[in-house]
């Protein structure tokens, strides 16, 4: 994840600081937890609703956060929740059983890099994301692009560590499958 | 108002690229009389297109124009008429922008987003926007009034002061808090209706599970007319000639007049169906009676899917004009009613201010309600 | 023999405990193969977390003013006390704004039921006009073109004697702007 910035400054003695606070933790934040959504629920308009409703909850909790400084963790912690909340109240579980077909034991021939486009990579994230399981998906999400710890991503999914590493590996073996036929 | 003959035709050269291959800038047209109020700065017609459909042509328009305000008074509202053709439906539209406060000198944008059709060949450019009115700040008005912009926008001008007034009032008998409840009032969701409106023979058609449904009216105080009855043709969630008749209480002519209606489905839940103009043959004496109608069948559906199906039928005066061409809308009090607030969309000034106070918050609601 | 995928999936991310880690580590060592496999899932990792590219189609700073205006609006309603309806009532109590009531008058009970004349309206071209959400649509014989798509939130739409117009506020311009779109 990229580095956060630091909330310094004491939280909310007046009303106007208080407003200041919300402008910055939402000018901060609004983009990266947008992109965590949207990669979670896979369109913009349901990641537009989810990105509000995480920042109205947090603002409207945020006497829980005692930290300035885990400001971020806290809002994807509240954004991953909303996400898998949504994803579950709409029967979104759009995963398939790839098949367990033998995996090809050389290298590609050449990198992801090197290969894809920008715009073919985007889709091809969105499609491959699409494949897992909401909580597969979330654990991706948080751990790979997000670059949270496995222990700090198993806090946001409120699952113990054992599991979240079981999301992980699958979600990664799923994914890594995914492209692999995409690609032929 | 007539206008002089000297036209200032302006080439838009830059537009040339942004058109299919082939195309001459001369296409596209805005024609500015030489005496009109404001003049064209830009065009950015960048991404507009056009694309042959069948024996027809489709134009996309998607341009921002500048104008500047070259006269010595504040612009308060501005119509386009946007033309490709003016025969068969799809062929012209209309741009207005009430709820400006442009000063002498000052410029200011007009976006115009829309499709129009005409037919493949035939002379003269592909769009024509032609300036069909400008209104000011002392309600003095320029322009063609071919699409009658300076009723409509004077109207919206003289709602405009009506709801600041009481927005300052809200300001000063309740504080910032009475007008934040007021703006999230006005944010709040309206239930609004699509609706399909088709003229032509299918109109003139009685249907076979037709019945007519007659208006029950809200009479507004100081109402310049009366409306007495009126009825359209209803099966299910379609309304068909919807008419009323309306007599003259006030003590001068009556050059126009609209009626408002409401619609009543099976559960009881109303809507704001559409406005309904005055007949032609006007101007009305007083005591004499006129109608107001459209030849037209609307068919009515719910955004979600509903069914629907019309129960009643409400209607109320929402402007009316004198043949002096002062005008008469509704007072604030008389839109009070909970049934009409609950239904009735805000006027655009009332859009503008609830969208500044969304983007920037109480505070700048507050400055734009003390400077104008 | 070969690890399980899932292990080689989360060794590429340092998951694995210190134990496995060694073991893997001595397989990695002489299998070329699995190596090959480890590699595949880091450079995907990698991949996955290069840019942020936001979807096809957005504009951002748009899409950004749009939804810290609308947590703006949640927030705001959310510390309003008290229904609407009530605070709208009781503010036309006070004198200063005490007016008249309006007055309905019903005037269904007539002795004859009143039937304008049905005219042949002008023209046959049984022509639609369709106003929704969306925007304006041309409906005429079995084909429909939408005439006008407003990229605005709140589009408010109204059938008039001559054609439909919706209003809504421009992102571009900033301004209510109502667009009308004849029916001949």
């Amino acid at each position: 994840m990229a580095a956060v910035a630091a909330m310094s400054e004491a939280l909310e003695p007046t009303l106007q600081g208080a407003l200041e606070w919300q402008n910055r933790l939402i000018a901060e934040h609004l983009r990266r937890i947008f992109l965590l959504i949207y990669r979670m629920v896979g369109n913009v308009p349901d990641a537009q609703d989810l990105t509000q409703e995480t920042f109205i909850k947090a603002l409207q909790r945020r006497q829980q956060l005692k930290d300035a400084e885990r400001a971020a963790q806290w809002l994807s912690r509240i954004a991953t929740n909303t996400a898998i909340d949504f994803l579950r109240r709409h029967g979104r579980v759009s995963w398939c059983e790839l098949e367990e077909a033998a995996e090809p034991l050389h290298s590609p021939e050449r990198t992801p890099e090197e290969i894809l486009l920008e715009s073919e990579r985007r889709e091809l994230l969105a499609d491959g994301l699409q494949a897992l399981t909401p909580r597969e998906r979330a654990a991706l999400i948080l751990r790979d692009i997000e670059d949270l710890p496995a222990e700090e991503v198993a806090r946001h999914l409120n699952c113990s560590k054992a599991t979240v590493r079981s999301h992980i590996a699958n979600a990664r073996v799923k994914f890594r499958r995914f492209l692999a036929r995409r690609q032929r | 108002m007539s206008m002089p003959n000297k036209l200032a035709v302006l080439l838009l050269a830059g537009a040339a690229g942004a058109w299919a291959q082939g195309r001459s800038p001369s296409s596209l047209k805005v024609n500015l009389p030489g005496d009109a109020p404001v003049a064209l700065v830009a065009a950015d017609w960048g991404e507009s297109r056009e694309s042959a459909r069948g024996s027809a042509l489709l134009l996309e328009l998607h341009t921002s124009l500048s104008l500047r305000n070259l006269s010595p008074r504040r612009i308060r509202g501005v119509t386009l008429l946007v033309l490709a053709q003016a025969v068969t439906p799809g062929g012209k539209a209309s741009v207005s922008v009430p709820g400006l406060d442009v000063k002498p000198g000052e410029t200011f944008p007009v976006r115009l987003d829309l499709r129009l059709l005409r037919p493949q060949g035939g002379a003269g450019p592909l769009v024509e926007v032609q300036l069909d009115g400008v209104l000011f700040d002392d309600l003095s008005f320029y322009g063609a009034n071919r699409l009658n912009s300076r009723r409509q926008m004077t109207v919206w001008e003289l709602e405009a002061r009506r709801d600041r007034r009481y927005y300052r009032s809200i300001l000063e008998a309740e504080g910032p808090e009475g007008l934040r409840r007021e703006m999230l009032e006005l944010l709040a969701e309206r239930p609004r209706l699509d609706v399909q409106v088709s003229h032509g023979r299918a109109t003139a058609v009685a249907g076979a599970s037709e019945q007519p449904l007659q208006f029950a009216f809200l009479n507004v105080p100081q109402a310049p007319l009366q409306l007495l009855r009126g009825q359209a043709w209803v099966a299910g969630a379609e309304a068909r000639l919807p008419q009323v008749e309306a007599v003259n209480r006030s003590g001068r002519p009556v050059r126009y007049f609209e009626v408002a209606w409401l619609l009543r489905d099976q559960q009881g839940r109303e809507f704001l169906a559409g406005s309904l103009p005055a007949a032609s043959g006007l101007p009305l004496p007083p005591g004499e009676r006129a109608q107001a109608g459209q030849e037209a069948a609307l068919r009515f559906s719910s955004p979600a899917g509903r069914p629907l199906s019309i129960q009643g039928l409400t209607g109320f005066l929402s402007q009316a004009e004198f043949a002096d061409g002062s005008l008469w809308i509704p007072e604030r009090t008389a839109l009070a009613d909970p049934r009409l607030r609950r239904v009735l969309p805000p006027s655009p000034e009332q859009q503008r201010l609830a969208e500044l106070y969304r983007r920037q918050g109480l505070q700048a609601l507050i400055e734009d309600l003390k400077q104008r | 023999m070969h690890p399980d995928q899932t292990h080689l999936a989360l060794y590429a991310g340092g998951e694995l405990d210190r134990w496995r880690r060694w073991r893997l580590a001595r397989h990695l060592a002489r299998c070329p193969a699995c190596r090959a496999q480890v590699e595949e899932f880091r450079r995907w990792r990698q991949w996955m977390r290069q840019g942020d590219e936001l979807p096809a189609g957005v504009h951002w700073n748009r899409l950004a003013a749009e939804m810290k205006a609308n947590i703006r609006v949640g927030l705001a309603a959310g510390e309003c006390v008290g229904p609407v309806v009530d605070a709208a009532s009781a503010r036309w109590r006070p004198a200063a704004l005490a007016l008249p009531v309006l007055l309905l008058v019903l005037a269904g009970w007539l002795l004859q039921v009143w039937r304008p004349p049905l005219r042949r309206a002008p023209g046959a071209s049984g022509v639609v006009l369709a106003a929704t959400a969306a925007g304006v649509e041309l409906r005429q014989g079995g084909g429909a073109l939408m005439l006008l798509h407003p990229e605005a939130g709140d589009v408010s739409r109204l059938a008039s004697g001559d054609g439909v117009h919706v209003r809504y506020v421009d992102s571009e311009t900033g301004y209510v702007t109502i667009s009308h779109v004849y029916a001949e």
